[in-house]
């Protein structure tokens, strides 16, 4: 399969008034799997029907293998997408869903037929070729919907929410399968989702957005453990955020306010300045109260999740969630004090 | 006391449909009545349907009207669904706008659109004709479609199309072959209500028709007036067979009248929806 790669520039785009897009740009190497992320409403998807051409941008460009596709028509762009709601035609079996970008290509019957099968088989549908598409399940018909956007060998595939409306377990097995083929063809996709998990779990490369602007891009686990925001750190998992001043003691850097110091490895800011901390609940551990960098925490109440403990509770006067894994904590009593700590390297703050 | 009130309302449903149902079998059973005028004692005879279909003058203007309201229902079917589609295509600011003109023919008496229409008939100098009637008829109709196809397009999701014109086709192929078969329920029920609508459209047709024409509605009419006779009840009873053996089909065919009509009817049509 041809192989192709991608580069949106400056894309600009406004609904009336409202500035959906303020100038996104990013690209995609060839075979990669990037996640578009970020809460409804931040543009994601407009995005995606701009890289397809559904949607026009006010200013910038798309770059398919460094041509510009911007002004050519959608269906000369090769790029599959698929559709929130799977999109397929309600009054065609699956056989016909999948061949109808065949037929529209004027490809003959029989090598439509050969490659409907060979694309159902590849979503593991073989044999569902006379069904009605109203009567298949929600991951079948999402299976069917990949499947027509796979069949006509596109240089770039795209998937707008494609799994928010399935359940959580199927939901499982169709981001692992997804990502499976995905590696299996080489294609390079586009995913847009505003799950974190699912974000995290698929991709190559993410790129968290909000307000129509870029808030952060990389790797899945520097985008969790470092993230770059206020709002990356509250929208990727729902880190603790804290309120302090930076102070010094000796090479090491603190975050500190009333009742804890937490270490900090130094990114800018002097002495005193204010600052906001993100660190993530699982990155805390119990210690002895005489480790260095051990601060108190007040446990109010422990829920039981299944696979960890929820520990809520006070680090000095501020709210602090903490999760730990089931043995570790069904010693702790609630209303009582123990020592926690936290390593540098996992805590990030920002200038307030 | 909730009890109380489910009995109650069930009572109601129960009046309500005897009241609907009542007449249409009275009717029924009076076509084989022997004695006319719908009086007793009853006597069983198939008398009428034999008048019926020799020398009465019912199934001439009965045929008369079939025709004409198919043709009528089926110009609507066409010009409605092209101007609902039209719609789409305009801002939807406009589209309420223009769905508000549409809905003034609806509300605005027959007797007065039929009058304009015959004044301005005879201004242009056409008269009473076969074609004012049938422009009468099919202005009169014309906005159940239109309502109805929109109402489908409203509800019906537009994905689709955008998928298959990514796909490659073009924008005749995306109308054949997925927006058609969307809106179809619409364009159907838009059909049908244009041929009941026309088919019992005295009012129009009695002041359009041309002069010694007399369709269905006008016979029956004069009929009530003078000459009344029980070949009637024979003539409406077999439409009455008509009508339940098309709710039958349409049933049958996973459309419900009511889902046609953007009804619900408890159960949800299993076919394109």
């Amino acid at each position: 399969m041809n192989v192709s790669g991608l580069t949106v520039e400056n894309l600009k785009k406004s609904f009336g008034q409202h500035e959906v897009l303020k100038g996104v740009g990013f690209s995609v190497e060839s075979g990669h799997f990037l996640s578009l992320l970020g809460p409804s409403g931040c543009g994601k998807t407009t995005i995606l029907r701009i890289i397809c051409g559904l949607e026009t941008a006010d200013e910038g460009k798309v770059l398919v293998d460094g041509t510009d596709v911007t002004k050519i028509r959608p269906e000369k762009r090769n790029i599959g997408l698929v559709f929130q709601n799977y999109a397929l035609f309600p009054s065609m079996n699956v056989a016909k869903n999948v061949g109808y970008g065949l037929k529209m290509r004027k490809v003959p019957q029989p090598e439509i037929d050969r490659r409907v099968t060979e694309a159902l088989e590849l979503v593991k549908l073989g044999g569902y070729e006379p069904r009605r598409v109203t009567q298949l399940s929600g991951g079948e018909q999402q299976r069917v919907a990949l499947a027509r956007a796979l069949v006509t060998k596109p240089n770039i595939l795209l998937l707008d929410e494609p799994l928010s409306a399935l359940d959580r377990k199927i939901r499982g097995e169709m981001q692992y399968e997804i990502r499976n083929i995905q590696r299996q063809i080489g294609i390079t996709t586009v995913f847009v989702t505003h799950d974190q998990e699912e974000a995290l779990t698929m991709s190559d490369q993410i790129i968290l957005i909000n307000q129509g602007r870029i808030e952060q891009q990389g790797d899945p686990f520097t985008i969790y453990s470092q993230p770059a925001s206020v709002f990356a750190s509250d929208f990727l998992g729902k880190a603790n955020l804290l309120t302090g001043t930076l102070t010094v003691d000796g090479d090491q850097w603190y975050a500190s306010a009333d009742g804890f110091r937490i270490p900090v490895n130094h990114v800018g800011g002097q002495e005193g300045t204010a600052v906001r901390v993100a660190a993530r609940g699982e990155y805390f551990e119990l210690c002895s109260p005489n480790d260095k960098d051990a601060n108190t925490f007040y446990l109010e109440k422990k829920i039981f999740t299944g696979l960890s403990w929820k520990l809520i509770g006070r680090l000095g006067t501020q709210p602090l969630d903490i999760s730990a894994l089931g043995i570790s904590a069904e010693h702790l009593r609630e209303e009582t004090s123990f020592s926690v700590r936290i390593r540098p390297e996992n805590v990030v703050y920002y200038d307030k | 006391m909730s009890r109380r009130f489910n009995r109650t309302m069930m009572v109601c449903l129960w009046i309500v449909l005897a009241f609907m149902y009542i007449p249409i079998i009275a009717i029924i059973g009076m076509s084989f009545n022997g004695t006319p005028y719908g009086m007793f004692p009853y006597t069983f005879t198939t008398t009428w349907y034999s008048t019926l279909f020799s020398t009465s003058n019912l199934p001439a203007a009965c045929w008369l009207s079939l025709k004409f309201s198919f043709l009528v229902a089926l110009a609507a079917l066409l010009i409605g669904t092209l101007t609902s589609f039209g719609l789409q295509y305009y801002s939807p600011k406009l589209a309420r706008k223009l769905n508000f003109l549409l809905q003034l023919p609806i509300i605005i008496p027959w007797l007065v659109t039929s009058i304009s229409i015959l004044l301005l008939a005879t201004f242009v100098g056409a008269g009473r004709s076969y074609v004012t009637m049938f422009l009468g008829n099919l202005i009169v109709v014309l906005p159940y479609v239109v309502l109805l196809v929109n109402a489908r397009f409203l509800e019906m999701d537009r994905t689709p199309e955008a998928a298959a014109k990514l796909l490659g086709a073009s924008s005749a192929r995306v109308f054949w072959d997925v927006t058609l078969p969307g809106i179809l329920p619409g364009v159907m029920a838009g059909g049908i209500m244009s041929l009941i609508v026309c088919f019992n459209n005295f009012c129009l047709q009695y002041y359009l028709a041309p002069v010694g024409v007399n369709t269905l509605p006008m016979t029956v009419f004069t009929r009530i007036r003078s000459g009344y006779q029980a070949d009637l009840n024979a003539l409406s009873a077999i439409i009455i067979l008509i009508a339940v053996i098309i709710v039958i089909l349409f049933s049958r065919m996973g459309y419900s009248a009511g889902s046609l009509f953007g009804m619900s009817s408890g159960k949800k049509a299993g076919k394109g929806e």
